[in-house]
């Protein structure tokens, strides 16, 4: 096995065309690191891209809050930029594992994973950013729901594309989002349930607003039902609870022998649906 | 004098732990050293039709293979219940190294030796196996019924029974419960759990062409394991030297014996390879493949007076033991002895346990060793008399705690009782008058419940239980004691120090002890049955008289001192007005061809430990989950040698215990086995999940301890459980009679009730 | 294929040709005799094997050995200095913080890493710093006793 430590964008597409799909990206690697040891992915090289400057920075630009794929969870979680406009992905990426995980693990990494739960990826996903990503053939630009082609897959195709950054847009004086997490233990494990969302609310009214949970589907789906319900109504404790209710439409949870039933899961989903929405109404004073 | 004992001396072994300086034994690489991986069974029950193991044979790097067709089958036991079981009474033997015929997911089929841990891994992968699979069953209940498929037919004492149907009987209890004006029962179901030590199972053995045998070992009974190994390969004792590194990574109860089968499996390949194998079971084999705490199932009728006297108690337990006995039998024994019909002054008491072997991997050991799967059936029963007669549990308890002059069950006396102060005092601690039985509404109800019980400080007499050690003064006056203990965390080896200073009159720092290894000391049965401390300051005790016997009297010859009247105290020997400190005198006398030197052997008495713990919790009534506020845990452990460890291991405890109520459970997937291969699966408390602590030692001087010392090792975890289901039904109504209390449970629970 | 490992490890520049398959930890435990960091689980799930990498905290098992080019690492073992215990160490040893001792690196180093840059610690943030460290032994409250005094007596010592 070979060992690249690219130093900058350029570096790892020339990897990419030299190693023709053989050379793969690491981030943090604490995914792809026991993946490799269980044969459940290979490759004759890793290039990692954890010394890339450009990749290591979260900024504003453009409007923008730009989070750079080398940038770790421990980073995001920490970050007053970010905590100043969505103190909920500081919460979600300061979940994840623990903080040894997180010093090194990234939020791309945990999008590209595609473990449906990731937290970080949750509490992203309502935020509906847009994630760079580069090859040699060039640049393109994916939402949230294009990340992912399965369950537990990505569509990425690390020997062949690096997702560059991920640009998510500066909220509105009252647009905020939440998280929320059902879990077992805080550290070390990942949750029951978890499920994210973002409004922006004018005159106590919802004018816009996305609403996503975990483990019910590929990715962190889509409470779609919920969403519509609530466009244009009035953000209060009871639709809130109306839309716990509409978000088991959108929700095909399984069971799992630790992380909860499905029935335990179909039991539970509406309240961290309502709590999430509730949340919202909460930090703008609304609840 | 009391000059260390009842203080807060730093353990000795801090220095080592806080540097990384210490050694375990996954620490120890030895010259030409091998490394070994081992073939399992993917089957609950299956006969190996054919095995080939030339592929791995033929890998370059690969030093050994060893399977059930070219390794001794000599039956034997990987617990030291083989090598401890009374006379009169014949240890199960129902393993070997390796089998044909596999009895559980897990089962050892062979293993490699190999130049690195990944030839060693490639070289298992090679091995061609083809099984038939049999049929199997894993739940204790099902595998009494007589079509049952038998797990162990040649060797099972009736239909799945392992060993024999434990039975305890006192009084009558029949009659008891024709006196009894109210009668309550109940049925619980208990899971399995794993003691998660941290270093997992590991073993280097080397064994040498001149016939000797070196095992480096996680073992937390070195003699024990000696035994076991030189039984299995017919290799003589004294050629077979076991050691700890001398720090073993957590025990809890794992290895009593071998340590899973490290020792075992790493002698039968350095037999053959003639090199040192080192083998380190990962933490998915050390799940998967060790011992747990029995799981299971416990029905319980308590009888009482209207006035709330016990007149009666009856309880059976049907424990699930896996597929081979390890402590089976004697863990049903502790249950009913120490769980059931240790704790009350119940006049008629009975008793069954049933050890049952399932197709599952092993259960044996884990701190308690029955007496929480006791505590909780008869804790659930008499919370539901107070229920019943409307009475506080407490006051309840109280009326029927054992007391100093009960005859009962136990065959020694009951000595001091500390059991009502600990109530009373874990109940003014979580604050029982002001919230317990309170109204609970709202989504987020809180509750606060209690339990109490007992344990023993050794296994004397229900099994072999002894020790002994060499006390010597160098020859400068400082001072070795030499014993087979362990140290496997709880810092016995400190506080035994303490104790000897104390003892002997010696400063706490010039005494040095050699310990965790059968080269150390003479035969210890090792850390079990919370017995280091209470037992080994026994045979300290009487080997430190005699040995100060010996010294004053060579003083009193030499010096010319009077020995009426002789005291060794902070190092200095007086008696009248003359003195000479232990220093001079250990030289005069090496200079005059003398070395004060004892060794001395003794079966302990016991004693009983009393406990009660009061929890309070809050409940998401949404969401089912538990949150374990506080646990306030009071402990009658006798005279407290050093009050920061032994807070320790009623802290440590009481975590596993809350683990135990609300989290840990070994689930298990049809055709795949255990689901909980990992700590990431597996949801022991992590730092930021752990309530509010609050240890209360009680100090009952017992008479048969030195200076009034009882055991403490295994208690902090026994009555847990009980007490927090107990806070549970007060925050919620509801009472639960299987956990963990898992939120799919109580929300269930909480849904059916709200329905009702 | 072997590559070239530079970096610096408890203060001394290191060179050495290493397997890029291999992990940070079997290289210090068994190619630095560095047996300090211990291996509980080999899957970033305890916590054992924690190390400081360039200020950081991290699991020593989930880093491929060239990740730590042109890396500052400590380990347990260089926590001491010339004899003398860093007073992280001497609170574990004197509030009972340790037991079996296994997890006891693992948690030192990660109770430097938080005091290196955190002098004054909250509770909960001494608890986000160890819940990735797992005891089986303590149930954490003497850990987390012995990590507030111990940033308390750093801080009186500055």
């Amino acid at each position: 096995m070979k060992y690249i430590i690219a130093e900058s964008v350029d570096d790892v597409l020339r990897a990419f065309s030299e190693n023709d799909g053989k050379a793969m990206v690491l981030a943090g690697g604490t995914d792809l690191v026991l993946d490799a040891e269980s044969g459940k992915k290979s490759s004759d090289a890793w290039i990692d891209i954890m010394r890339i400057p450009e990749l290591k920075e979260i900024k504003t630009e453009d409007n923008k809050i730009v989070i750079g794929s080398a940038v770790t969870l421990t980073e995001i979680a920490r970050s007053e930029l970010i905590k100043k406009y969505y103190p909920s992905l500081c919460k979600g990426a300061g979940t994840v594992g623990s903080l040894q995980i997180r010093n090194a693990a990234t939020l791309t990494g945990n999008i590209v994973s595609a473990q449906p739960a990731a937290d970080a990826a949750m509490a992203l996903a309502p935020l509906d950013p847009e994630i760079v990503v580069v090859s040699n053939e060039g640049e393109r630009i994916l939402n949230m729901e294009e990340m992912y082609s399965g369950f537990g897959k990505s569509a990425i195709d690390s020997t062949r594309e690096l997702v560059k950054e991920v640009r998510i847009h500066i909220p509105a004086e009252n647009e905020k989002a939440s998280f929320i997490r059902l879990e077992l233990r805080k550290s070390l494990s990942l949750p029951m349930l978890n499920a994210a969302a973002r409004a922006r609310v004018e005159n106590g009214v919802i004018k816009e607003i996305m609403i996503n949970m975990a483990p019910v589907g590929v990715g962190p789906k889509r409470a779609r039902a919920a969403e519509e319900f609530l466009l244009g109504k009035e953000l209060n404790e009871e639709n809130a609870t109306e839309a716990g209710k509409l978000a088991l439409k959108d929700a095909n949870p399984r069971s799992n022998p630790l992380r909860g039933s499905k029935e335990y899961r179909e039991e539970t989903l509406p309240v961290i649906i309502e709590r999430a929405v509730a949340d919202i109404g909460v930090q703008l004073g609304l609840l | 004098m009391e000059s260390y004992v009842g203080k807060n001396i730093p353990r000795n072994d801090g220095y080592d732990k806080a540097t990384g300086r210490g050694k375990f034994t996954h620490d120890i690489f030895l010259p030409h050293m091998l490394y070994a991986k081992v073939l399992r069974s993917p089957y609950a029950h299956a006969k190996v039709t054919s095995i080939d193991t030339s592929e791995a044979e033929k890998l370059k790097g690969v030093r050994a293979v060893c399977t059930f067709e070219n390794t001794t089958n000599k039956l034997f036991n990987t617990s030291a219940s083989v090598v401890t079981t009374n006379p009169g009474a014949e240890p199960v033997r129902d393993q070997t190294v390796f089998t044909g015929e596999p009895k559980y997911i897990g089962d050892e089929i062979a293993a490699v030796a190999a130049d690195t841990e990944k030839i060693a891994e490639e070289a298992v992968k090679l091995i061609k196996v083809e099984y038939e699979e049999l049929p199997y069953v894993l739940d204790p209940l099902e595998a009494l019924k007589d079509d049952a498929p038998d797990v162990q037919p040649e060797l099972a004492h009736k239909k799945n029974i392992c060993g024999e149907v434990i039975e305890i009987n006192f009084g009558d209890v029949k009659e008891g419960f024709e006196e009894a004006e109210e009668v309550v029962e109940a049925f619980v179901k208990l899971p399995r759990v794993k003691q998660a030590q941290m270093e997992t199972h590991a073993a280097v053995a080397s064994y040498k062409g001149d016939g000797t045998l070196e095992v480096y070992s996680t073992t937390q009974t070195p003699h024990p394991t000696k035994m076991i190994i030189a039984y299995t390969f017919d290799l003589p004792e004294s050629k077979v030297h076991v050691k700890n590194p001398p720090y073993v990574g957590g025990g809890f109860g794992v290895r009593i014996g071998i340590s899973g089968k490290a020792e075992i499996i790493a002698t039968a390949l350095t037999l053959k390879a003639k090199r040192p194998v080192k083998y380190v079971y990962t933490r998915e084999e050390d799940f998967i493949a060790s011992d747990t705490r029995h799981g299971g199932y416990l029905k319980g009728r308590l009888g009482a007076k209207k006035d709330g006297t016990f007149v009666a108690l009856d309880t059976t337990a049907w424990l699930n033991t896996g597929a081979y006995a390890t402590f089976g039998v004697e863990l049903l024994g502790v249950c009913g002895a120490c769980g059931t019909a240790g704790t009350y002054h119940v006049p008629n008491l009975h008793y069954s346990g049933y050890p049952v072997y399932t197709n599952q991997q092993t259960a044996g050991a884990f701190r308690g060793f029955g007496t929480p799967q006791g505590t909780f059936i008869v804790e659930t029963l008499v919370d539901a008399m107070a229920k019943k007669l409307g009475m506080d549990p407490i006051e309840l308890r109280k009326m029927n705690t054992m007391r100093e002059e009960d005859k009962n069950w136990f065959p020694f006396s009951v000595g001091s009782v500390g059991i009502n102060e600990c109530l009373d005092r874990a109940a003014e601690e979580i604050g029982w008058k002001e919230k317990r039985g309170k109204c609970k509404e709202g989504k987020i109800r809180r509750g606060v419940g209690i339990a109490c019980g007992t344990h023993v400080s050794n296994a004397a007499p229900f099994c072999v239980d002894y020790n002994a050690v060499t006390l010597r003064i160098e020859q400068d006056g400082s001072m070795v004691v030499q014993s087979g203990i362990p140290e496997i965390g709880p810092g016995s080896t400190t506080a035994l120090l303490q104790v000897t200073a104390d003892e002997m009159g010696i400063d706490f720092d010039k005494i040095t002890m050699q310990y965790g290894d059968t080269k150390a000391g003479p035969f210890d049965i090792g850390s079990h049955a919370t017995r280091t401390l209470y037992t080994v300051s026994q045979v300290i005790d009487k080997a430190a008289k005699k040995l100060k016997a010996d010294i004053f009297d060579y003083t009193a010859e030499l010096m010319k001192m009077e020995r009426e009247g002789m005291k060794l105290e902070g190092g200095v020997i007086t008696s009248g007005e003359k003195s000479i400190s232990i220093k001079a005198l250990a030289y005069e006398a090496h200079l005059r061809g003398k070395q004060f030197i004892v060794s001395e052997c003794l079966v302990p008495p016991n004693s009983l430990p009393w406990y009660a713990q009061a929890a309070e919790v809050e409940v998401d009534m949404e969401t089912g989950m538990v949150k374990v506020l506080k646990v306030a845990a009071a402990h009658d452990v006798g005279k407290v040698v050093n009050p920061r460890l032994a807070e320790g291991q009623i802290e440590g405890g009481v975590i596993q215990g809350v683990g135990y109520a609300c989290r840990e459970e070994m689930t298990y997937v049809d055709n795949k086995g255990f689901y909980n291969n990992g700590f990431h699966k597996y949801m022991l408390p992590t730092a930021d999940d752990v309530p509010e602590i609050v240890p209360i030692l009680v100090e009952s001087n017992d008479p048969k301890g030195i200076y009034g010392i009882k055991g403490i090792g295994e208690v902090g975890v026994c009555p847990t459980a009980p007490a927090i289901v107990s806070a549970v039904e007060d925050a919620t109504g509801i009472r639960f009679y299987e956990i963990p209390m898992t939120p799919g449970r109580v929300l269930k629970a909480i849904k059916e009730k709200e329905k009702a | 294929m072997s590559e070239i490992l530079k970096c610096i490890i408890n203060d001394e520049e290191i060179e050495a040709l290493v397997d890029p398959d291999m992990r940070l930890v079997d290289f210090l435990r068994e190619r630095m005799q560095l047996t300090g960091t211990k291996i509980g689980c080999k899957k970033g799930e305890c916590g054992a094997c924690t190390i400081i990498m360039d200020g950081k905290a991290v699991n020593s098992c989930m880093v491929p050995v060239m990740r730590a080019s042109g890396s500052v690492i400590q380990t347990i073992e260089g926590v001491e200095k010339n004899g003398r215990l860093h007073i992280i160490q001497e609170e574990f040893i004197n509030k009972g913080a340790i037991q079996c001792g296994f997890c006891t690196p693992g948690m030192i180093m990660s109770s430097k890493a938080l005091l290196d840059k955190n002098p004054s610690p909250t509770s909960d943030e001494v608890k986000e710093a160890l819940g990735g460290n797992i005891c089986r032994c303590t149930g954490y409250r003497k850990i987390e006793e012995a990590v507030l005094s111990a940033a308390k007596r750093l801080r009186e010592e500055v």
